[in-house]
């Protein structure tokens, strides 16, 4: 029963992952985070309760209520602050993103670089990780690269509650609140990027070298 | 029993006609009066599309002096591939007179789509080459992803005969995430297809920014009715094939079900490009890859969900 | 099953007929041009028809040369058979509309080319190509295919005056020698396992089947067009008068075709599933590189030419995917992707040869092949404009053309696969191929849209376009049988398809794939269609007759007559495309503004997009500039002395004689 529902839900994360790719809209990213992660948070809280873990009910739920709802409005208000909507001029145009990051998903599952090493119920988490590690390759805006990061933690997560008893309990509520640290000193420091250089164009940053 | 059986094919066959005759015209309305609606106007009669069918037939014709038969034929291989693809194709829950298959369908719309181009370019005119080279570019990614998509259904039924993708199956999980992928995949290469927003603005005069309308623009009396017409047909077969695919979630049990419930899913359809035209705006140009990718992306993942699952 | 002598009398016949043409040109002169070596051509294609109908109706021989003609490691031997006979098929098909295309169209290249060299030349490429197809040994293949490469150099120089067509046969000169050092390494390697010359007594499985596999996969994929090897061909069939570039894009590539089929996959010489994924992969990156690159061109028939890679590259992925399956224990399959493979060599045949026909019959009357320098060619050549159309349906796969059909069956040996029981990575793959396909297919309309529409549409854009007229009737019939040939192999696909699966089965699979696996209502469609354009003509007829037809001009927004610059041209029209795709060649638009105000008052301006493939650039360039230098390094040794020439000779032969005199 509880591989029924974890399949699925996974699946929905990774096509989510895969569509953040594809758009340049950042409010579009915003919001299809914010769906992944509350869905991810809701995971957790589900099997926790199947498994009678209060441990996964209760990290499930702050990462619903923190990561889901609160980072998105946080990188909201960021984004606006500094007047800043899309993510236009992507290295890799956005199509060929999505077909690369297809290509990668499709080797990964059809030939199992891990297989032996890693448990299958794993695979939806290292495409996440795959999926956030390109965004952040791929994309110029500092905000996409936070973007990127946090898909990439998504992944961590998704492995964590893909394998009860990994971690204890201090160790996820200390990650969570890791990520919210890196969120907020992120987009801190986007607007500092974006104040005193005038744009936030990440690859740009080269000019700085000495 | 043959006697029988006979006169229920007749029947079916006339009912089938009566469809391709009346319904894309009839949707057309539809959409034009709820769009009306939705915008707080009275919007035209549902009947409009009709009289200006008819206004159109009575008219006569300017053609330009650059151009040859390829202009004046467009509108016929037009209407008549569109027609022997509605006739091979199941939609509206009705079974197709001539069994046909995705493949043929798809290369059908292609061919239709080349004598409009041949005929737009005839004209020597700017829009004319313009619209062709933009239609042929968007349908890069709108034959892939209905290929894929198709592909993914008939390996699934493992045959590529329309009759064997659409027959119901036993609902399951894996058919129902099969469908959705499929529907998604279809449903965007339909808007490209259809020359619908926000792909393309059916309804715009500004010249640079149409796709479809700079296609016919040198059209003009009959021979524009049958372009029209044939942008009707097609669109009330796509969306009807659109709705075959989603009916595969639940299907129903014997025939006059079906019938009601594409009908639903057609009304439901039209309903939906009603919403999208009012609220959406046409995409800038560079950006309909963008759009379009999502249909390949959905049409990859059927054909994986296919490969894995089998 | 025919008389077992008929093959050999046909042969004597075509023999006959080919080596009439150049042995007469040698008495009449140089700038001779007459219809009787067309009729001689013709004819011996007629009986080499002959030959290919006996040996597909069942007749099968071995024929030796007697004793003054033999090779000295091995005599001359010919083999017939079915699939040799389908190959001699498709030579004849192509030879005899261009015996009626040859008489109008030399008369206008008599005064450039030297006509006693073009007749030898084109008997000998005709001859060799056949004695390619039926070569049972080695040594007779590897001689007729030299000669088939030398005469198609020649023909290739046939019009040498501009500089770039002598560039454009050296470089074809340099390719097909390349290829032939592969194919040489390929069969030494070959003899040295076996011992044997004949191509019947090789079965290699295994590993030693995979390295004289790929050197010959080389060496053929060169001459097939094949990429990475493509660079020459589309360089190389447009410098050739169009007749020949017919010949060499329609049929030549598909000798090479012919033999991987023969020596990997019918009764194979060499067996293992390597050479098939190495092929299907090739042949997918050829088709869509071939069609891409297409789309970019100027010049009409070099955009041709590309289309030949694309469909080298379409029919390889039938041959490969067909050896991939017949190694997985999947006949079925196999045969379904060889019966595609094998029905688009003979669709292709048609109507490349079809198209090259035709841009050489707008090359006669335009005297351009320059796509911005055309159009409005569809009312001063109707007829050329019409065959030209059906023959861009075709190449594009639009039914219910011959194109179609054999696309069909290659996206149905695609699905077959992806519904066994492989891996799932097979299956996907085989999903993935026909979105592919689909894609290449594509891509392929928006190629002929363009060039349908800049050549013969619009108003034209130069003088020379603008006084063309209509080509000599011999020139059109030659069209006018391609052209029917394209609309009979489409509605007769289900009797081709018959014919195939009497020779072309992967042994497994039933007797009845091919013709059981087309279940298409393609007679009902033509029916269908028939009556709908029937209908429509009746209407346009009946709609002009009544004089409700007006003619104007084309709308220009009221600011007065449109000029043919406002057209859209042909880099423009693939623009969108160019952008999508541009980082595969680097697509960039260089400007450039002169004048001496420039911001102000520029005087001209220069939009130019620029592509360069990266393969040529990054790749072949350096290549080549290293063996230019390595040329010229060992080119020290010319020191002009008759007398240390004679010294090296002398040291060569002494280490020759050392290394011999080495085996007991």
């Amino acid at each position: 029963m509880s591989q029924l529902t974890f399949e699925p839900v996974a699946a929905v994360a990774v096509v989510l992952g895969l569509a953040m790719l594809g758009v340049t809209r950042l409010d579009s990213s915003f919001w299809l985070y914010g769906i992944q992660t509350v869905g991810l948070g809701a995971l957790a809280v589900w099997m926790g309760a199947q498994h009678g873990e209060l441990t996964l009910v209760v990290v499930g739920s702050a990462v619903a209520l923190l990561k889901g709802v609160g980072v998105p409005i946080y990188l909201a208000r960021a984004a606006s602050r500094i007047n800043c909507r899309r993510d236009a001029d992507t290295i890799i145009a956005p199509p060929l993103q999505l077909f690369l990051s297809l290509a990668a998903l499709a080797l990964l599952i059809l030939v199992r670089p891990f297989n032996g090493s890693l448990p299958i119920s794993t695979l939806p988490a290292i495409g996440l990780l795959m999926l956030g590690m390109l965004m952040m390759i791929t994309r110029r805006l500092a905000i996409s690269q936070i973007i990127g990061f946090l898909v990439l933690e998504n992944g961590i997560f998704l492995y964590t509650i893909a394998q009860p008893h990994t971690m204890p309990f201090v160790v996820e509520i200390g990650a969570l609140m890791d990520v919210l640290a890196a969120t907020m000193l992120a987009g801190l420091l986007t607007f500092k990027i974006s104040r005193s250089f005038e744009h936030i164009d990440v690859a740009r940053l080269k000019e700085l070298k000495g | 029993m043959s006697g029988v059986t006979g006169v229920s094919m007749l029947l079916s066959v006339l009912l089938y006609l009566l469809h391709i005759a009346i319904a894309p015209l009839f949707l057309v309305g539809l959409v034009r009066k709820g769009k009306g609606l939705l915008q707080r106007r009275q919007g035209p009669s549902v009947l409009q599309p009709f009289h200006d069918m008819a206004k159109l037939f009575r008219k006569d014709e300017t053609v330009s002096g650059t151009t040859t038969w390829a202009f004046r034929w467009a509108p016929v291989i037009g209407l008549s591939t569109i027609f022997s693809a509605a006739l091979m194709a199941p939609w509206i829950g009705l079974r197709s007179p001539i069994p046909g298959d995705f493949l043929l369908f798809v290369y059908l719309l292609a061919l239709g789509k080349f004598s409009a181009g041949i005929g737009a370019m005839d004209t020597g005119s700017a829009f004319g080459g313009f619209a062709t080279s933009r239609e042929v570019a968007i349908s890069l990614q709108t034959e892939a992803a209905m290929i894929l998509a198709f592909a993914a259904l008939a390996v699934h039924a493992h045959s590529s005969s329309f009759a064997a993708m659409l027959s119901p199956i036993r609902p399951s999980l894996h058919v129902t995430v099969l469908a959705l992928l499929v529907v998604i995949a279809l449903a965007l290469a339909a808007v490209a297809e259809m020359s619908r927003m926000p792909v393309d603005d059916p309804t715009t005069h500004l010249e640079l920014t149409m796709v479809h309308e700079a296609l016919i623009l040198e059209y003009s009396g009959p021979s524009l009715a049958l372009m029209e017409y044939s942008t009707a047909l097609k669109t009330l077969l796509l969306l009807g094939l659109v709705g075959q695919v989603a009916l595969l979630v639940a299907p129903p049990q014997s025939a006059l079900p079906a019938y009601l419930f594409s009908l639903g899913v057609i009304l439901a359809g039209a309903v939906a490009l009603v919403i999208a035209e009012s609220t959406l705006v046409k995409l800038r140009w560079r950006r309909i890859p963008n759009l379009l990718s999502f249909g390949v992306t959905a049409g990859v993942l059927a054909c994986l969900l296919v490969a894995v699952r089998g | 099953m025919t008389h077992p002598l008929l093959p050999v009398i046909c042969a004597i016949l075509v023999a006959l007929c080919w080596l009439a043409a150049p042995v007469t040109t040698l008495i009449a002169g140089r700038g001779a041009n007459s219809p009787f070596w067309s009729i001689a051509v013709g004819a011996g294609a007629v009986a080499l028809l002959c030959a290919g109908i006996a040996g597909l109706a069942g007749t099968t021989g071995l024929w030796n040369l007697p004793y003054p003609l033999w090779l000295g490691a091995a005599r001359f031997t010919f083999r017939l058979d079915a699939l040799a006979a389908y190959f001699l098929v498709v030579i004849a098909v192509v030879t005899v509309p261009i015996a009626f295309y040859l008489p109008a169209y030399m008369e206008h290249l008599c005064r450039k080319v030297d006509m006693r060299l073009f007749w030898i030349s084109l008997s000998t490429l005709l001859l060799s190509m056949s004695g390619v197809v039926l070569a049972a040994n080695v040594l007779t293949f590897l001689v007729a295919w030299e000669l088939m490469s030398l005469s198609s150099f020649l023909l290739v120089a046939a019009d040498h005056q501009p500089h770039a067509n002598r560039q454009a046969a050296l470089i074809y000169l340099g390719a097909t020698r390349l290829g032939t050092a592969f194919l040489a390494g390929g069969f030494l390697w070959a003899h040295a396992l076996s011992g044997s010359w004949t191509f019947q007594d090789w079965h290699f499985r295994g590993a030693a089947a995979l390295g004289p596999g790929i050197l010959l996969i080389i060496g053929l994929g060169v001459k097939a067009g094949m990429w990475p090897f493509d660079l020459w061909l589309p360089i190389a069939h447009p410098a050739a008068p169009s007749p020949v570039s017919a010949l060499m894009s329609g049929v030549m590539v598909k000798v090479a075709i012919y033999m991987m089929v023969r020596l990997f996959l019918l009764q194979p010489a060499f067996n293992h599933p390597a050479l098939g994924y190495i092929l299907l992969g090739l042949g997918a990156i050829s088709a869509f590189w071939g069609v891409l690159f297409a789309l970019l061109q100027h010049d009409f028939k070099r955009l041709l030419a590309y289309h030949t890679v694309e469909n080298v590259g379409l029919i390889l992925i039938g041959v490969g995917g067909s050896i991939a399956a017949a190694n997985l224990g999947l006949p079925v399959v196999a045969t379904l992707a060889l019966g595609a493979a094998l029905f688009h060599v003979l669709n292709h045949a048609l109507f490349k040869s079809l198209l090259f026909l035709g841009a050489g019959a707008v090359d006669f009357s335009s005297h351009t092949r320059d796509l911005d320098q055309l159009g409005g060619l569809g009312q001063r050549m109707p007829w050329t404009f019409a065959l030209f159309t059906l023959g861009a349906a075709a190449i594009c796969g639009l039914p219910p053309l011959n194109g179609f059909a054999s696309e069909w069956m290659l996206y149905q040996g695609s699905l077959h696969l992806s519904g066994s029981r492989v891996i799932p990575l097979l299956r996907f793959s085989g999903l993935l191929m026909a979105g592919w396909i689909a894609l290449v297919g594509a891509l392929a309309l928006a190629c002929f849209t363009k060039a349908v529409g800049v050549v013969f549409q619009g108003r034209p854009r130069s003088r020379g376009a603008e006084h063309a007229k209509e080509v000599p009737g011999g020139m059109l019939v030659a069209q006018g049988l391609l052209a029917a040939g394209c609309i009979l192999l489409g509605l007769g696909a289900p009797y081709v398809l018959r014919l195939l699966q009497s020779f072309a089965i992967i042994p497994g699979a039933g007797p009845h794939v091919l013709s059981s696996a087309w279940t298409l209502p393609i007679g009902t469609l033509a029916v269908v269609l028939a009556l709908t354009f029937a209908a429509g003509g009746l209407w346009l007829s009946e709609a002009s007759k009544r004089d409700r037809v007006r003619s104007y001009i084309t709308w220009e927004c009221g600011f007065g007559d449109l000029t043919p610059r406002m057209q859209i041209t042909a880099t423009s029209f693939v623009q969108p495309i160019a952008r999508m795709f541009g980082m595969l060649f680097r697509y960039a638009v260089h400007f450039r503004i002169e004048g001496t105000n420039r911001r102000l008052f520029p005087e001209t301006i220069v939009v130019e997009p620029r592509t360069e493939a990266l393969l040529e650039t990054q790749v072949y360039a350096p290549v080549v500039w290293w063996v230019d230098r390595a040329g010229s390094w060992i080119a020290r040794m010319q020191a002009g002395s008759i007398h240390l020439y004679l010294l090296t000779m002398f040291v060569t032969l002494l280490i020759l004689l050392l290394i011999a005199g080495r085996h007991p």
